[in-house]
This record gives structure tokens, C-alpha cells and sequence, in this order.
């Protein structure tokens, strides 16, 4: 089920609210717990089951590591046990088609095999469980006892499908004691529909212009044409992506959960470093905290600290999607990040701030153009017509009647990307001097917000899912 | 201080959650009470009613999907929610919904449709191994444009839609000299200033149809006489048409619906609706033009097959295939043949080459709409028998 449904806003999530809220407290977890595999198994009937072993089996191995954690032989063995099986699964439903696919393209040999459908989301929850089970082997968290709490964890609904990757250790306390105030709650609902409508008012809308441009072949197309397609792509993905972490976050709060921030105007940025630090925060974290760094991060020589980082963007980008495309836009990112780091990190950071946003945003886009193609021949067309070859001229009235007749959605886009965005909406709140006058104001403001969230979701029809491949 | 005014921001978020509930019940609520509508008036489609629960169903996971499809369709307040969308959108400087664009003067015209070469291929290859194999009975051809194409200036400022131009000159290039063909592009353009399509519908007028019918004289091997041997009068004012339907734009707007009767003499037809069963003397269905769809006043719609019988005296029998353009277009051919029978191949599913042989055929005639062609998957399966 998506967040940006109508099943979703108005039957499963009054139902499950009213449920939780109408239960005596101990009784609140397996509300929860009930409810999200509910929610899974709308959207995955029959891969829920998988969940659920996936659940099982990870409790298990944190208590066999837990319970062995004064005998390091053992407890080694546990964990590389359940890293390797966790590993395997994942590696199973998500990598073996393309490898398979790709021995066969190598090699002169014809494997057959079936491509299967990818769960939703068993990106984030095998990497929920894994930071569950390594935390448990480094002694960080003790081991979960009670499985209806670790069911919780790994299955809560608002996070389950789109992230934000919740890392047990985060969490561990607030899975048993939970403060739920009119105030949180307000809170999580000001961030679920300004989430809702990142998601339905931007990222629908501008996505539907990019589907247009990305539909039509090569040559038909100018270079205006590529870079509004290619900006249309960026906008799409951040206002999707951040718009589901903020209904996440913002549905944690509502039943009492604190979910850390995911991003922090990530367009904003002012090098590559800087952007990865505030896009997509909690895969980052994972990846920092799980490979880099028990690699041996940049404490074993120049030489060992760029393979670190290449393996690291290697496997980030091959996280987005089983395909050459998001392996090499990782390895695009390693590299960039290498020379930052070694090269030309210092050169940058004495540049005047407008080249930092411009150089940080050309990059950006260009790896955009990998993470949207369907293969690489197609990136390296699409860049092309961007760069000028191929293109059907400099700019054509095509370019010109997208930015025309969307100047608005434009203008809300790069508003919004900005803090400057969430300052005016802020201001638009604060601006009155009485409580009462804000109070007022703001109920107007996200109430208007929601309702026009809402018609635009029950009269369009173009409401992709972008994860299916994480 | 610090804390008076964090008390305040600390209210802002609490003061919402009464609202809010109260929004989502209210909606959830009224969804579960409004009761299941059929059909949308304003949106001119049918809606999606609840799915059936199967097992098979849940587990590939369609009943989910359908349910979402129904919520939405059924959603209380639709067509307000619709209306505001609508006009942020138009605030926001958008001139194209849903494939539609609301043109200079508020002229609504359907993108232009790209066809899938190997369907179009195999249509136009159907279409000339038909008129090669039946020598002895002249076909012709009309492809009529959409707006899109003949109004281009009309388009919003900037807008481009592909060149359906080339599209029929190259069908022309192709059919080569095995049909006659009838240069609709041409006659429209000539009278674009004219009112040859609706404003509000996909659908030309009855006066673009007209124009066309005298450009195709020769074509048919009919003498079309002077303008005012048919005269024209309007049944209807108020027709709001499918593009407005489709894309909310226009919805005040209301048309005329004109239809050209032959002057002077008595023309009695019989239409039989073969699959239907049904037999009616007029050409026109009056009763649609209380409904939404007034376009149908024209033969009632589109049937798969419709046998018109005329008191003509007249040996010849045409054969056409046709999609809803040929609707308006009919009442002036049966001055001149003895019988016409319509064939709709996305309805028909019979044999034509008995067709030719039970009606015995004189003449054939395809008349499409440029768009409806370019997108059609049926008419190479019902020509080849296939």
C-alpha cells in the first residue's frame, strides 16, 4: 500500500489510528504489529510470508549471538551466519536475474532462469535486520527477548517500503516506552502532508512532464528539451523520495515513534561530499557505519581508503537496482568523492559559493541520467543530446512550452528545494501575532494543503512508485 | 518569554489534530456511504465498482489494485475535487490535461496519436490486399484529420503535436492506387475558419463532414449536388462534448449540433442493428440528445454491424468500415444507395468476405478519423479474417 493512496489515507490509516488510540497501552504494539503486516501483505500477498521468516530468523541469531557473546569464536561464527544468510536473500530476489543475465551476456553460455518479482522493500528491512544483528555482535544493543518487539521494528508500516532505514539501536527504547502527546501528534501530521504533498502536488506532476520528454526518441529532442527532462527527473525523485520519509517520520510521530531525518536540502549542497551528506542520510549512515568503516575506513593509508570508498559507492549504487546503470552511478559518485577528498576538495571550497551550487548541481544531474536510463547506451545517448550531440538543435518550442505552461510547478520546485521554502510556509504561520490568529492560519494552511493533495491523488492517474527497484 | 512563545508553537501543532481526524473520518465515512455510481456523467466514462474478492484475486494482488481504482472513482466530492484540480492547474499556466489541449479561444484538441509501425503496417496492408482482391468493387478512402492537425494555429502558444500530415500522406503513399482517395486534408484546410470541429468534442461537425462529402463526389462515383439540396438545422444548443469530459476544461461551454437533411424528397430509411435485433426508420436517435453523449444522435453510436435499407431508386450498395466519424457522415450518402451496411471492426467480429457476397456489394468505403485510425488494432484482424 502507498501513503499516496486512497485505501491508505482513508481506510487503513483512520482504522489502525483508531484501533491504537482505542487500546490499553500493552496492547499497542501488537496493534501495530498486526496492522503493518496488514499493510504489507495489501501491496505483497504472498512475499508477507518472507517477511515474516525473515523476522523470525534474525531474532534468532541475535539471541544465539547474544547468548554466546563471551565466546568470540562462536558469536563470529553467528554473526557472519546471519550476515551471509540475510546476504543470500536478498542476493536471491534481487541480483540473480541480473546475474545470471549477465554471465550469459559475458560468457558463451545460455543459463536459464526466471526473472522474479522483487519484494517491495526488502532492501530496507534486510538492512533494518543486518544493523540489528551486527549492533547485537558489537555489543551495542543487547538482544531482543520479547519477538513481538523485534516485529515491530523490522515490519512498523511507516517506514517498511521507502525508508528511512531506522537503525535498531535508534529505536530500541522507544519500542517499549512511547510518549504520545496532542503535540507530537500535530507535529507528525504537519509532516505527513507537507510529505503527501511533495509527493502528490510536486513530484506526480513534474514526473508526468519527465515521462513525456523520456518517451520520445532519440533526435526528436533538443538540448533545452534534455536539460528540462533531466531537471523534471531531479525534482521527481527528490520531492518522492523526501515526501515519503517525511510521511514516515511524520507517521512515526503520530504513534509515537522519532524517526531521524533523511534529508537536509540536499540541492543545496555545495560539493558532492556535502550532498551525500544530506541525501538519503540514513542509507549513508548504513553504509558508513556497516562496510566503511569495518573496512577500515581512512585509517590504513590513502591507498586502502579510496578501495574503501569505491567498494562502498560500488555497493550503494548497485542498492538502488540490480543493473550496470546503478552500479555505475555509484562508482561515478565513489570517484567523485575520491578527488574531492584528495584532489580537488580544497580547490572547491575556495570557490565563490554560486560556482560550488553550480558545480555540485551539473553533477548531480548527470547522475541522474544514469539512475533514470534504462541501460547505459541510453545514458550515454541522453547525455549527449544534453552536451549538444545528436540533439535537434539548441533549443526548440517544445523546451520552451514545458517551462511555460509549468512555471508555477517550476517555481514551487526550486522554492521548495531550498529552506526558503519551508521558511515561507513557516512564515505564512507565524506572521500572526496571537495564538489564536496562528492557530487559525496554520489549521488553514496544511488543511488547504491536504485537500488539494487530495484531488489532485483522486483525479490523476500517474502516481508511480520509484522503489520497486531498491 | 522563551518559553511563552514555545508554548504557543506547541499549541499551532495540537490545535491540528482535531481537524485533521475529523478530515479523515469524514472522508472515510462518506466514501463508505455514498452509494455506487455507474457511470459519470461529467467524465463521460464508467466507474469502477467494488472488486470481487477472490482468492486468486488477493493473492496476485488485482483485488488491491482494483479496490484502489474504486476509491477513487467513487470518491465523495469527485467531480469538485475534480473542478479544483482543474483550476490550479490552469492557475499554475498548464494548457494540456489528460491528452487534451485547451487551445487559443478555448478550441480543445486531442494530442496526435504516434501509431505502433507494425499495427499500422499491417492495417494499411489489410486495407490494400481488400481492394486488390475485390477488383470488381471500387474502394475508396477517407482519412479525416483531427483538429490538432487542421487547427494548429489554435494550439496554446508553443505547443507542438506531431505532424499527422505526413502520417496520412504516407497511408496515401502507401495504398498507392489500389483505393481512390479523398483528400480530406485539403478540404478542411480550405474551410478551417469555418466551424469543422466542435469545440468541446474530438468529433468533426456535421459541416466539416459535409465539405468532405463533396470533395469525395467523384471518389464515390456519386453527382453531389449543390449545397442547398440538403439543408441544415440544429437539434440540440447545449452539447459539452468528450474533450471537456476528458479534460474538465470548457465545461460551460455548449454547442449546436447541426443535421443536414436532403431537400425536396422523401427519403425513408430502415436502419437494422443486426446484433441488436433492432430496427429503426430514422437515422437519428433523438433520445440521446437528453443524454450527456449527444454526439449519438447520430445512428444511436457505434454498433458493430447496421444494415441501412433507403427507398432510393438506385441499384448500388456500399460497404463501409468506419469508426464514429462516418456517424454524421452517413445521412448524406443514402440519396445514392440502395443499401448501406456499417461495419465498426472494434465491435465487429464476423466474416466480411460473406458480408461482401450475402449484401452483394457494389462499393466500399473506409472512413476513419486520423486519430482513432493511427491507434486501431482491429482492422487488419477483421479484414484477414485472422
Amino acid at each position: 500500500m502507498l501513503f499516496s493512496s486512497v485505501s491508505f489515507l482513508f481506510m487503513f490509516l483512520p482504522i489502525t489510528l483508531l484501533l491504537y488510540f482505542l487500546v490499553p497501552a500493552r496492547f499497542k504494539n501488537l496493534v501495530l504489529l498486526i496492522c503493518s503486516l496488514f499493510f504489507y501483505a495489501w501491496g505483497e500477498p504472498v512475499y508477507v510470508v518472507l517477511m515474516i521468516l525473515s523476522i523470525v530468523f534474525n531474532y534468532a541469531c541475535g539471541l544465539d549471538i547474544g547468548y554466546n557473546a563471551d565466546d568470540p569464536v562462536h558469536a563470529k561464527r553467528g554473526i557472519i551466519f546471519a550476515v551471509v544468510v540475510n546476504l543470500l536473500i536478498l542476493g536471491f530476489f534481487k541480483y540473480y536475474g541480473f546475474l545470471i543475465g549477465s554471465i550469459n551476456a559475458v560468457f558463451p553460455v545460455n543459463i536459464p532462469y526466471r526473472e522474479l518479482e522483487l519484494p517491495i522493500g526488502i532492501s530496507f528491512y534486510t538492512f533494518q535486520a543486518m544493523s540489528y544483528v551486527i549492533d547485537v555482535y558489537r555489543k551495542r544493543v543487547r538482544p531482543q527477548r520479547d519477538l513481538m518487539l523485534f516485529a515491530v521494528y523490522v515490519s512498523m508500516f511507516p517506514q517498511l517500503i521507502a525508508g528511512p532505514i531506522v537503525r535498531y539501536a535508534d529505536i530500541e527504547a522507544q519500542l517499549k516506552q512511547r510518549n504520545i502527546s496532542p503535540n507530537r501528534f500535530g507535529d507528525g501530521i504537519m509532516y505527513f502532508i507537507r510529505g503527501l504533498a511533495k509527493k502528490v502536488l510536486i513530484a506526480n506532476t513534474v514526473g508526468g512532464i519527465f515521462d513525456q520528454i523520456s518517451g520520445m526518441g532519440f533526435g526528436s529532442f533538443s538540448m533545452l528539451t534534455a536539460w528540462v527532462g533531466c531537471v523534471s527527473y531531479a525534482f521527481q525523485i527528490y520531492f518522492d523520495f523526501s515526501g515519503y520519509s517525511d510521511m514516515a517520520i511524520g507517521l512515526g510521530k503520530m504513534f509515537g515513534f522519532d524517526f531521524l531525518k533523511n534529508f537536509e536540502y540536499p540541492y543545496t549542497a555545495k560539493s558532492i561530499t556535502d550532498f551525500w551528506r544530506r541525501w538519503h542520510i540514513s542509507l549513508s549512515t548504513w553504509f558508513r557505519e556497516y562496510v566503511y568503516i569495518p573496512l577500515g575506513g581512512n585509517r590504513k593509508g590513502t591507498k586502502r581508503t579510496v578501495i574503501n570508498l569505491l567498494i562502498v559507492w560500488a555497493l550503494t549504487g548497485l542498492w538502488h537496482g540490480a543493473n550496470w546503470t546503478f552500479l555505475f552511478w555509484g562508482l561515478y559518485y565513489g570517484g567523485i568523492l575520491v578527488l574531492e577528498k584528495f584532489v580537488i576538495g580544497e580547490r572547491i571550497n575556495r570557490l565563490p559559493g554560486a560556482l560550488q551550487h553550480a558545480y555540485t548541481l551539473i553533477l548531480v544531474l548527470i547522475g541522474w541520467v544514469f539512475f533514470f536510463s534504462p541501460d547505459l547506451g541510453y545514458a550515454f545517448r541522453y547525455l549527449g543530446v544534453m552536451f549538444g550531440i545528436g540533439a535537434k538543435g539548441l533549443a526548440d518550442q517544445q523546451a520552451l512550452f514545458f517551462v511555460l505552461t509549468n512555471w508555477l510547478l517550476y517555481l514551487v520546485s526550486i522554492t521548495a528545494s531550498t529552506s526558503f521554502g519551508y521558511y515561507v510556509l513557516d512564515r505564512g504561520v507565524y506572521n500572526y501575532r496571537n495564538g489564536q490568529g496562528r492557530r487559525g492560519v496554520a489549521c488553514i494552511i496544511y488543511l488547504a494543503m491536504f485537500i488539494v493533495s487530495i484531488a489532485f491523488l483522486v483525479t490523476e492517474n500517474f502516481n508511480p512508485f520509484l522503489y520497486f527497484r531498491f | 518569554m522563551a518559553n511563552k512563545k514555545k508554548r504557543k508553537k506547541i499549541k499551532i501543532q495540537a490545535f491540528l489534530v482535531k481537524p485533521f481526524l475529523i478530515c479523515l473520518g469524514v472522508f472515510m465515512i462518506g466514501n463508505i456511504l455514498l452509494p455506487t455510481r455507474e457511470y459519470s456523467e461529467v467524465e463521460n466514462r464508467s466507474l469502477a465498482k467494488r472488486p470481487r474478492l477472490t482468492l486468486s484475486s488477493l493473492q496476485t494482488g488485482t483485488f488491491m489494485e482494483q479496490y484502489e481504482d474504486y476509491l477513487m472513482d467513487q470518491f465523495i466530492g469527485r467531480n469538485l475535487l475534480r473542478d479544483l484540480k482543474v483550476r490550479i492547474d490552469t492557475f499554475a499556466g498548464n494548457k494540456e490535461e489528460n491528452g487534451v489541449y485547451r487551445g487559443k479561444q478555448g478550441q480543445l484538441m486531442e494530442d496526435v496519436v504516434i501509431p505502433d509501425q507494425e499495427v499500422l503496417k499491417k492495417n494499411v496492408k489489410a486495407i490494400k490486399e481488400f481492394a486488390e482482391s475485390n477488383s470488381g468493387i471500387p474502394t475508396s478512402m477517407i482519412l479525416v484529420p483531427d483538429a490538432a492537425c487542421i487547427l494548429e494555429d489554435e494550439l496554446p502558444s508553443l505547443a507542438t503535436v506531431a505532424n499527422q500530415r505526413t502520417m496520412i500522406k504516407s497511408v496515401k503513399r502507401e495504398l498507392g492506387e489500389s483505393v481512390s482517395w479523398v483528400d480530406a486534408v485539403s478540404v478542411l484546410d480550405t474551410h478551417k475558419n469555418e466551424k469543422v470541429y466542435y469545440k468541446t468534442d474530438h468529433h468533426w461537425t456535421t459541416l466539416g463532414a459535409y465539405y468532405v462529402f463533396q470533395e469525395s463526389g467523384s471518389a464515390l462515383g456519386v453527382q453531389s449536388k449543390e449545397e442547398s439540396t440538403f439543408s441544415p438545422y440544429a437539434v440540440t444548443t447545449t452539447f459539452n462534448g468528450t474533450l471537456s469530459s476528458k479534460s474538465g476544461y470548457e465545461e460551460n461551454e455548449k454547442e449546436e449540433i447541426d443535421i443536414y437533411t436532403p431537400q425536396g424528397e422523401d427519403l425513408d430509411v430502415v436502419v437494422n442493428y443486426v446484433q441488436e435485433q433492432k430496427k429503426t426508420t430514422s437515422l437519428y436517435d433523438s433520445t440521446k440528445l437528453d443524454t450527456k453523449d449527444k454526439y449519438a444522435v447520430f445512428l444511436g453510436g457505434n454498433y458493430s454491424l447496421l444494415d441501412i435499407k433507403t427507398t432510393v431508386n438506385a441499384k448500388r450498395k456500399l460497404l463501409m468500415f468506419k469508426d464514429s466519424y462516418a456517424n454524421c457522415f452517413i445521412p448524406f450518402l443514402t440519396p445514392y444507395f440502395r443499401e448501406i451496411v456499417v461495419v465498426d471492426p472494434r465491435y465487429y467480429t464476423g466474416d466480411v468476405s460473406e458480408l461482401v457476397g450475402t449484401y452483394n456489394i457494389t462499393d466500399c468505403v473506409f472512413l476513419y478519423n486520423a486519430n482513432t485510425f493511427f491507434a486501431d488494432n482491429n482492422i487488419s484482424g477483421v479484414l484477414t479474417g485472422e
